[in-house]
Formats: structure tokens, sequence, C-alpha cells
């Protein structure tokens, strides 16, 4: 089966940092659950920045999707279209009047009319049970609203990969696990950087560790049950 | 925050960003938005206009009878006029005394200033904001206006929040205010702080945003209720009983 | 600081009006659409900053911090004053819509003014502390004197009050110098690239 995504010999480092990155290897599979741990300043979430082409440019190395290496400005649209990024803090990615804005905001831009926008859009909030806060403006929501709200935002354009940074920071006991119990029913392949191993334990089943510039396998768990 | 550490720093009230209570208003919330805000300048304009003292207290009526349907808390509305009485004090504490003109100058501009600010609550109050940004952009009001006006108040909040952290973290390392250098150079450290930080966000926000696929437009859904046939009547009336200022 | 709803005479809110009409449009002309929500989040900065309240004697004086958002911001000022000061007539009834014009233009042009010569001096190579005290302090003085121009020209009944703007500007300009002197201090120390990557947006 051929890699969902691919980063080839990656090396990056920022201007006057000494190499972040020195040839880091990753492959994903369709459908695939992994995690990326590592301490702080591992360059984690570097990582996904440099995928989603936020961040240039590279030393070295290729991101590659669907066997396609990225170049242009074009397949880098396509890209942000197949891989969805979910920020380490929503408020940066809640940045419409409303829930039901924002959620609107990626399909309205990818050439969707306004029908069909608005049906995704109701469709993510009923998969994320959050339709009730459509009308809500961001300031309005608890802190795990607002991460369910950046992920239905992200949802929305129905990517086929996430990329998840952090993503049980700060939220709730409750909020913990209908996050939990949401990504395991995703049918996507999906990347969390996280340090909560605990949440890490139930979501996903392969274990990858970024240190001194390079992304190590770490071992294949099954995926706990709740 | 430790015991009395609220009155020892003047600290910003973030909660004090929310103008809009959801819960229950009555038919000013159902008027739909962009006839509040032409009625709102319609009445602001008037009352700047106008010098009859008749014609301002028309208006002053008006206001009062808006209020009065508005249905909000009086305790809300005691507390507004409250903190703009302290500005009508000072009026009549000087201009009665340095003009003859003084004392119906300042009895006018004290029902012009409780006129306006009552028309303005009622009206606009009962207006959310993503409401408010939908009816200004059906006026036509530049777009880059409305999305300036949006993102302001959005991150309002959000930067509000972090203010209060920086400020508690400045309370938990012994910072007391008093009138020296080093507490404006620490109000100086707050504040720049609090711009980089904006700052560094204003990338991730825009990052975000390029994310969704951001090309420069910006959609502001619309969500039109259907109004009833009294609605209408009263709307009509609403519109109509403004006119009255002109004529007393 | 600003002028409230019901003083003004109609020509002078008009002229008011007028001026922040041309200033407004000159600001939007300058940002383009995709740089508007950075303009914004900046300017939620500066809303949040200017409610810092200061105790001075019995009373307090919340900062205005005009001068630096016009260091920051340039032209770009007018429109975030219109709409900052819009919210606080919405938030909190300070000001109100007839007047808007008005203020937006006293607070807005006069930031401008001592923020361009802030951004003068600091590009010059003198330190930034001397910037950011001349924006702060500058800005400040020509807000008050075109709020007392304004009042003044309403009507001989205001003259009084005019003065008393003015005199009772002169513990705020010393303030707002010093806060000035040390936010630009700060930002120069902390994040060298910040006032350029604002001019960036224009």
């Amino acid at each position: 089966m051929m890699p969902l995504l691919q980063v080839e010999n990656l090396c990056f480092a920022y201007p006057g940092n000494p190499m972040l990155f020195k040839n880091l290897h990753l492959e994903i599979f369709p459908k695939e659950k992994v995690c990326i741990i590592g301490k702080n300043g591992a360059g984690k979430t570097t990582l996904f920045y440099i995928i989603m082409g936020l961040l240039g440019p590279l030393l070295k190395g290729k991101i590659i999707l669907e066997g396609k290496e990225i170049r242009t400005k074009k397949d880098l649209r396509y890209l942000r279209r197949k891989v969805g990024f979910l920020l380490q803090d929503p408020e940066d990615q809640l940045f419409c009047p409303t829930l039901f804005d924002d959620v609107l905001f990626g399909p309205l831009n990818m050439g969707l009319s306004k029908d069909e926008a608005f049906t995704k859009a109701w469709q993510v909030l009923k998969m994320l049970n959050i339709e009730d806060l459509a009308h809500k403006p961001p300031y309005a929501l608890s802190g795990g609203q607002k991460r369910l709200g950046a992920l239905a935002a992200v949802l929305a354009m129905d990517p086929e990969l996430l990329l998840l940074d952090e993503p049980s920071n700060g939220l709730d006991e409750e909020a913990w696990k209908n996050l939990i119990f949401i990504l395991r029913n995703i049918d996507k392949a999906i990347v969390i950087a996280s340090h909560d191993t605990n949440f890490l334990e139930h979501v996903v089943s392969h274990w990858y560790e970024l240190s001194s510039g390079k992304l190590r396998f770490l071992s294949k768990t099954p995926g706990r049950i709740l | 925050m430790g015991q009395g550490g609220e009155e020892v720093v003047s600290v910003i009230n973030v909660h004090a960003l929310d103008y809009h209570d959801e819960t229950s208003y009555g038919f000013l919330r159902r008027v739909p938005s962009s006839l509040k805000v032409v009625l709102t300048v319609a009445v602001a304009i008037c009352i700047a206009v106008l010098n009859s003292f008749s014609a301002q207290v028309f208006l002053l009526a008006y206001s009062i009878f808006l209020v009065a349907i508005s249905r909000i808390p009086l305790k809300t509305l005691l507390k507004r006029l409250i903190a703009l009485d302290g500005f009508v004090l000072m009026i009549w504490l000087t201009l009665p005394f340095f003009s003859e003109d003084g004392m119906r100058m300042a009895a006018l501009i004290t029902i012009r200033v409780h006129a306006a600010v009552l028309a303005f609550m009622a009206l606009l109050q009962t207006t959310s904001m993503p409401e408010l940004l939908q009816a200004l952009n059906q006026l036509h009001i530049p777009r880059k206006l409305i999305v300036l006006l949006h993102f302001t108040y959005r991150y309002v909040h959000v930067l509000g929040e972090e203010a209060l952290k920086i400020q508690h973290g400045m309370i938990l390392r012994g910072f007391a205010p008093s009138l020296n250098l080093s507490t404006f150079r620490t109000y100086g450290n707050l504040i720049g702080m609090l711009l980089i930080r904006s700052i560094m966000r204003s990338q991730r926000v825009y990052d975000a945003m390029l994310l969704r696929g951001f090309d420069g437009s910006f959609p502001f859904s619309t969500r039109q209720a259907k109004l009833s046939r009294p609605d209408v009547v009263r709307i009509v009336m609403l519109f109509a009983s403004l006119m009255g200022c002109l004529v007393v | 600081m600003h002028i409230s709803e019901g003083v003004l005479s109609v020509h002078t809110l008009a002229i008011g009006a007028a001026c922040a009409v041309i200033g407004v449009a000159a600001g939007l002309k300058k940002m383009e659409i995709d740089k508007v929500p950075r303009v914004g989040i900046v300017s939620a900065a500066l809303f949040v900053s200017s409610l810092v309240h200061i105790n001075v004697g019995p009373t307090s004086v919340h900062l205005v911090l005009n001068g630096i958002g016009g260091l920051l911001l340039g032209l770009k000022l007018f429109p975030a004053y219109l709409v900052a000061l819009f919210l606080q007539v919405l938030l909190f009834q300070f000001g109100g819509l007839a007047v808007l014009g008005v203020n937006t233009s006293t607070m807005a042009l006069s930031g401008i003014i001592g923020g361009y010569l802030g951004r003068c001096i600091i590009s010059s190579g003198k330190p930034p502390w001397l910037g950011g005290a001349i924006a702060g302090g500058v800005g400040v003085v020509l807000a008050g004197v075109f709020t007392a121009l304004a009042l003044a020209f309403s009507g001989d009944v205001f003259v009084v009050t005019a003065k008393l703007v003015l005199f009772a500007h002169i513990p705020v300009v010393i303030i707002e110098s010093i806060i000035g002197a040390f936010v630009m201090t700060f930002i120069f120390k902390a994040m060298p690239s910040f006032v350029g990557e604002c001019k960036k947006w224009e």
C-alpha cells in the first residue's frame, strides 16, 4: 500500500540556530493512528508546520503526499485540503463571528456552493454533537467546546489525515473522554503530538519519539478501550 | 488572586467585555439588526441636530420607551447610567458658573446624553455581535472595516484574558502598584508583552486562515428570522413615531 | 479623555465626521484585506492595554496609548480607532455615536503624528525609549489640544471646559511619555523586529 504522507530526508534549522531536524523520515499510511512524543522544544509543532508548508525554506528533504512531491502553490493548496492541522490553541483557529461561520469558512474557500457548504457544516457539527453551539460566538464556548469547534472547522474540509497538536491540553475529564471517543471513531489517519501518554494510549497504535532531530519508532500497541 | 488583591491592583475587567445578554429581550430582539442600526443612527442624528427643548424631551421620552420595551435588566441599566452621571455632574458644576446661558445648556446636555445612551443601549445591546456584523454588511459598510471590527472584538476577549494572567503573575511576585517609576516600568512591560503576544498570535491566526484556504474573502452567514405581521406593524410604528421629534 | 455625546454643536460634529471619513478611507486603503485580521489583533491588544488604570491621588487615569498605536499602525490607526471607540460606546457607553467622528479624528490624528515622530526618532538611530516617550507624549498633548479645540469651537460656553481639559492633560502627558518609553524599551529588547513587522502590513 502506498503511504498517504511521506517526509523524506528532512533537514531544517531556524535561522541562526542549530539543526533541529537531521534527515528525518516519517511515513503515514491511510487510517493509521500515530503519535509523536518528545521533550518540549524537540520540534513536534515545527514538524507539523513544515508539513503544512507554513515554515520554510527546508535545507533538504521532501514532503510527499499520495506519492507526489509538494512543489508548487497548487500542490500546497491540495495538501492543505487533504491534511487537516489542529493548532495547539483553538483560539487561533476560531476566528469567525460564530462557530457555524468557522465551520463554513473552509468549505466555502474550497469552492463548494453555499448549499453544499451548509450541508457539510451541519454534518460535521452533528458528528461531533455540537449542533446546539452552532450560532454561538467562540468566546462564549468552554475550553472543551472550543477544541471540538476547531476540530469541526478542520474536519469540514474532509481531510484524509489529521495532525493534532496537543489536543488534550486543558480539557476537563468529560471533554477529555469525549475527545478520545471521537478520535477513535474517526475513520482517517491521525498523527498526534502530545505529552499526555494516558490520552495517547487510548487513541493511537503506533508510537514515535522525536529526539535529537530524528524520529525513532518505539512500538505498536493496540488502542486501549475506555 | 489572593484576598484583597482586587483592591490593590486596578485590574482589567474581562467580564465587562460582554455587552450582550442573550436570554430574554422581547420584541426588540426580533427586529432585524440592520433596521436597529438604521434607527440607532437616526436617533443619534436627531439628538445631535435638533436644538429645541421640546424636541429633546420628546427624544428622551422615545428613548425611555425603547428601553422599557427592550427588557434590559434594571440593574444593568442603572450601572451604566451611574457611570455616565459623573460626567453630567461635571457639566453642572462648571457650565452654570461660567456663562449666562450655562444653566440652559447644562439642562439640554443632560437630556441629550441620557436620550442618546438609553436609545443606544436599547437598540444595540439587544443585538449580538454576529448579528451586528451581519447588519453592517447588509448596510454596505466597507468590508475591511467590518472584518476589522470583528477581529478586534474577537481578540479583545483572548488578549484580555492573557493580560489578566500576566497581571496575576505580577501580583504573585509581589507587585503592588504605586505612583513610582518601577510601577510604570511594570506596566510598560505588561503592555509590551501584550503587544508582542498579539503579534505572535496574529501570525498563528493568519496561518490558520491560510490552512483553511483563505483567499481574501470573509463570509458572514446570514440568519434571518421571519417577521410576523404584528411585528412588521410595530416596526413601522417605531420608525414613524420617531418623526414626532420633527413636529413637536 | 474623549468627548461625551450631546455636548458638541452640529457643525463641530459634522467637521469631525468628515475628517474621520477621510482618515478612515486613507487607512483602509493602506491595508489589504488579508492583513486586516492582523491589524485587528494588535488593535485588540492596544484596546486591552488602554483599560489599565493608574491611580493618581484620589482619581485614576486610564492609558490612552494613541501615540504608541500610531508608532505601530501608522495611518491604519484611523480605522483602528473608529472600531475601538465604537466598541467603547457598545461596552462602556463612553462617548457616543454622533460624536464618534470627532473622537476618532482627535485621537487618531494626534496618535499618527506622535507615532510618526517616534518612528523617525527610532529609525534615525536614537534609543527606542526616546521614540516611545515622544510618541506617547506628543500623542496625548495633541489629543488634548484637538479635544479642547473641538469644545471651544462648539460655543463660548465651553471655553472654560476646554481650558480645564487642557489642564487635566498635564499629568496624563507625563504618564504616557514614561509608559511609552518603557513599552518601546521592552519591545525592542524582546522582539526587535516588531515595528518592522507592523510596517510590512501595508
